[in-house]
């Protein structure tokens, strides 16, 4: 399979210094709804339709990539997800955001590709388009793997820095600078060139709430659904079963009320010669 | 492939970080039994001074890629060093750290080399084709098992597996191996610090109130700050989100992306127990959630846990301790 439509898209730049971003958003299961665990172990399932909505840390990418766009006028921001017809919803999220495209992958089954056939659907797509960035967030809040943004850089050959939270852009020397969080305390600091792909860390800024006249655009917007092209190689990885973790409690969970709770957790630190 | 395994060494600049060591725990762990040999990789500008300590004390026989180029650290100088030595070696499985360092490279590494990548793993076994990986997603609430076909590379999380120090283990060699780097498009340079201050208390503090997402807004941290009042030497810390929400800085971050820490007591307020902030207190001595969701993953590693409103209970807690007058010290931070 290789994707179609690729060739009804304009020229690569709008104009000279203007930039064009790609944002990669995946939609996930809210972790607050309820859910079940599908029959063959494979799968979460919510049966709401309202349980699912856009990753979070693909916000802060969001949000970084607008940012980016309005620094250099005339760049244009573009975001793109991979699943079946309800991920349109995350990418209507975007575009109210401020996003002006996107670009919807159909895939139904969505979540038993591995982060390596994710990966190849978005460097397919991206390969020929000349985005000179590519964001995405540190990872998703699902499987929470890190992997599908690094993967893609690799396939498209761009230099890549993960966990970005900082960046500054050199329009003249089509170069970024960035800061990498390495924990709480130290960062790493790497000048790439563009093209380049970067996952944010969340806490780099604070995504935008959608306006009324975005949201309206964005209602009104089509969103075509494209066959995804690239092929993962056979093997990697495949999900065998998903259960609910065991319980390993060591000791009580307290149920009642708030008094006597205090009393015993009280009792509880007096025991460990903590109070 | 080969019978070997190898600990990609993880560290920062030339300073080998714990999580070394605990990779070398999971191989050891893998290996047993199936006649594996356990060899560890490094990438740097010169060999890392403790990496004497490291083999002799793991009895793990260490190789450094040496090249001026990997001095600050790059995604891409650090693959263009590791791939060519992989696909050399043709290793059976490849062991590297969950952290900031780990997921930068590991996933493009593995796909360069034609590795299977599977991220994030907390437990690893070896089966006939393939091995089965662990992990906890999905926010802490569901358990996913992976079957990662042969030849693999496996990231796993901090505090994963835990290194026990053996006194009659044969010591591993160290050999530095100086490499030819393509230059790169990547021009990495020297890491800066951050927030000193900030959280700096946490790892000496007796007591750790960690805030979450559930705490809800600053009003709330007053509640926390008055807990840990009630112990002598106690820090406040937090979860990610927690930090975005400006509940608590970033330096004071429990966590993989933050520090790791294993007080006598953690006190977690409205966190409910990501695989990401576990990974930074699972080893604290007593481990006591308040939590108003008794479904909170958080409560599977309780050892009491209080299922009650944040701004409900501390109030009432609180006051019950300070009307003991049993505590006269102040805090410390």
């Amino acid at each position: 399979m290789r994707i179609t439509g690729k060739e009804t898209f304009g020229p690569s730049r709008l104009k000279k210094d203007s930039m064009k971003i790609l944002v990669c958003v995946k939609q996930v299961a809210d972790s607050e709804s309820h859910f079940e665990i599908s029959q063959d172990g494979k799968n979460i399932v919510c049966r709401a339709p309202t349980s699912y909505r856009i990753n979070s840390y693909d916000e802060y990418a969001i949000e970084e990539a607008l940012l980016a766009a309005e620094g250099s006028p005339g760049s244009s921001v573009e975001v793109i997800s991979i699943g079946p017809d309800r991920v349109k919803e995350a990418l209507r999220r975007a575009l109210s955001m401020g996003a002006a495209e996107a670009h919807h992958l159909l895939v139904e089954d969505a979540d038993l590709l591995t982060p390596e056939s994710r990966a190849r659907i978005i460097a397919d797509f991206a390969a020929g388009r000349s985005y000179d960035l590519i964001f995405t967030g540190v990872m998703s809040e699902d499987r929470g793997g890190s992997a599908v943004g690094p993967m893609t850089a690799e396939l498209l050959g761009m230099p890549l820095a993960t966990h970005v939270m900082a960046l500054s852009i050199d329009e003249e020397n089509k170069s970024i600078q960035v800061e990498r969080e390495i924990d709480g305390t130290r960062r790493h600091q790497l000048r790439l060139p563009m093209p380049a792909l970067l996952t944010v860390q969340s806490g780099i800024n604070r995504p935008r709430y959608p306006s009324l006249s975005n949201v309206l655009r964005a209602k009104a917007q089509e969103i075509p659904g494209l066959l995804p092209g690239g092929e993962a190689r056979p093997g990697d990885f495949l999900t065998r079963k998903l259960t609910l973790p065991p319980d390993t409690r060591r000791g009580v969970l307290l149920q009642e009320d708030s008094n006597s709770m205090a009393d015993k957790l009280l009792e509880y630190l007096h025991s460990i010669s903590i109070l | 492939m080969t019978n070997s395994i190898f600990i990609m060494l993880d560290h920062e600049e030339g300073t080998i970080s714990a999580h070394s060591y605990e990779l070398a725990a999971a191989a050891r762990s893998i290996a047993e039994g199936e006649g594996l040999s356990i060899m560890a990789l490094g990438a740097w500008n010169d060999v890392p001074p403790e990496s004497g300590k490291f083999a002799r004390e793991t009895g793990v026989d260490l190789i450094v890629l040496v090249n001026p180029g990997l001095r600050h650290y790059s995604a891409e100088a650090y693959i263009n060093a590791c791939a060519p030595f992989f696909i050399e070696r043709r290793p059976l499985l490849v062991l590297g750290a969950h952290n900031a360092r780990g997921c930068d490279f590991a996933p493009a590494l593995a796909l360069r080399t034609g590795l299977a990548c599977a991220t994030g793993a907390e437990e690893i076994f070896a089966e006939k084709d393939a091995f089965r990986a662990v992990r906890t997603i999905w926010h802490g609430k569901v358990r996913e098992e992976l079957t990662v076909v042969k030849p693999a590379l496996v990231t796993l999380m901090p505090g994963a597996y835990s290194y026990e120090k053996n006194g009659n283990i044969r010591p591993g060699s160290v050999t530095a191996m100086a490499i030819d780097l393509p230059p790169g498009k990547t021009s990495p340079m020297p890491p800066i610090s951050t927030r000193t201050g900030e959280g700096a208390g946490l790892s000496e503090a007796e007591v750790v109130v960690a805030a979450g997402r559930g705490v809800g807004g600053t009003d709330n941290m007053a509640l926390l700050r008055g807990l840990a009042g009630l112990f002598p030497r106690s820090a406040i810390g937090g979860t990610r989100g927690a930090c975005d929400m400006g509940l608590v800085s970033y330096g004071a971050q429990v966590g993989m992306t933050g520090r790791t820490v294993s007080p006598r007591l953690y006190i977690a307020c409205g966190i409910s127990g990501s695989a990401q902030h576990i990974a930074g207190m699972k080893n604290s001595r007593h481990i006591v959630p308040v939590n108003h969701d008794p479904d909170a993953p958080i409560f599977r590693i309780a050892d009491i846990g209080i299922v009650d409103k944040i701004e409900r209970f501390l109030p009432i807690f609180n006051e019950k301790v300070s009307g003991q007058g049993k505590t006269s010290d102040e805090p410390q931070k």
